[in-house]
């Protein structure tokens, strides 16, 4: 199996928590994950999570099959554009309420 | 200052705000609208609306703060009030029992759904569309509202009037759905 046991088994799942190292700081980094994900976690918080995860490497390899993800997903979906004369409907609307 | 608090406006300033603050978030406005809808015209009815109660209710919002966020709030309002009821999309998802589940301390043990990256790279932007499509739509505003439009969880509970747990957990429950949706399509095209 390739990288850190195939990251993990694909995403952790039924994680043998005797296997891991500091699993007290495994649980707390797990909880943070998502908020480190998206960009929500404190700066305390997400330097302590950068520090720990050296100790579990497919955390991080998780992390960056997840940033591509969430990448290529965004560049897939087409942005709609407003339609050519709404913008100029709803000002003449708003200039003959106001 | 809360948001309740009224701001008084002469007129040239309401034009002001509208020209600078409102209207150029007017293609985001739009995308949102037509995600939630599926329907051109229905989406420009719904921005055209939303802009109407956005002039009219403008002293409830504070030039300056964050104009999108409060767009955005409106524009859902309107769609649950007067589109959801006309439109064809199906009764809400009933996912109490699931955010109760994820706003417990379980919430790391599923991280998310296996799906190869390299499956979604290879699929086009209608497969991918269609994929969020499927989602009932509170599962979907959360993924456009965060993965598309980039709102922090703070003005995602603003906009959605759902507490900071609940966007989290719905988030969480919305992508992994996501995934599964696209891990259909990604098997169609023999991954």
């Amino acid at each position: 199996m390739s990288s850190s046991n195939h990251v993990k088994d694909r995403f952790f799942k039924h994680i043998n928590m005797n296997e891991i190292i500091e699993p007290e700081a495994y649980e707390k980094c797990m909880k943070l994950l998502p908020l480190v994900m998206d960009n929500e976690a404190s700066q305390e918080d997400t330097s302590y999570f950068t520090r720990q995860i050296k100790n579990w490497p497919w955390v991080g390899e998780y992390m960056e099959s997840e940033k591509a993800f969430r990448s290529i997903f965004k560049s897939k979906l087409a942005y709609k554009l407003v339609p050519d004369g709404l913008a100029d409907i709803i000002k003449e609307k708003i200039r003959g309420n106001s | 200052m809360t948001e309740n608090q009224r701001q008084s406006y002469t007129a040239s300033e309401k034009l002001h705000i509208f020209d600078n603050e409102f209207f150029p978030q007017i293609d985001a406005m739009y995308n949102f609208a037509y995600r939630l809808t599926f329907d051109e015209d229905d989406a420009k009815d719904l921005v055209q609306d939303t802009y109407m109660k956005a002039f009219r209710f403008i002293e409830s919002f504070q030039q300056g703060t964050n104009a999108k966020a409060w767009l955005f709030r409106i524009l859902k309002n309107s769609f649950i009030n007067d589109f959801r009821k006309k439109s064809k999309e199906p009764s809400k998802v009933d996912y109490q029992e699931v955010e109760t589940f994820y706003n417990s301390d379980n919430l790391d043990e599923d991280i998310t759904s296996d799906l190869r990256v390299d499956a979604v790279q290879d699929m086009i932007g209608d497969e991918v569309s269609n994929a969020l499509n499927s989602l009932a739509v509170d599962f979907r505003t959360v993924i456009i509202l965060c993965d598309l439009e980039g709102f922090t969880y703070e003005e995602m509970a603003k906009i959605l009037d759902i507490p900071i747990g609940t966007v989290r957990s719905r988030l969480h429950r919305a992508r992994n759905l996501l995934k599964e949706k696209l891990k259909s399509y990604a098997k169609s095209l023999g991954y």
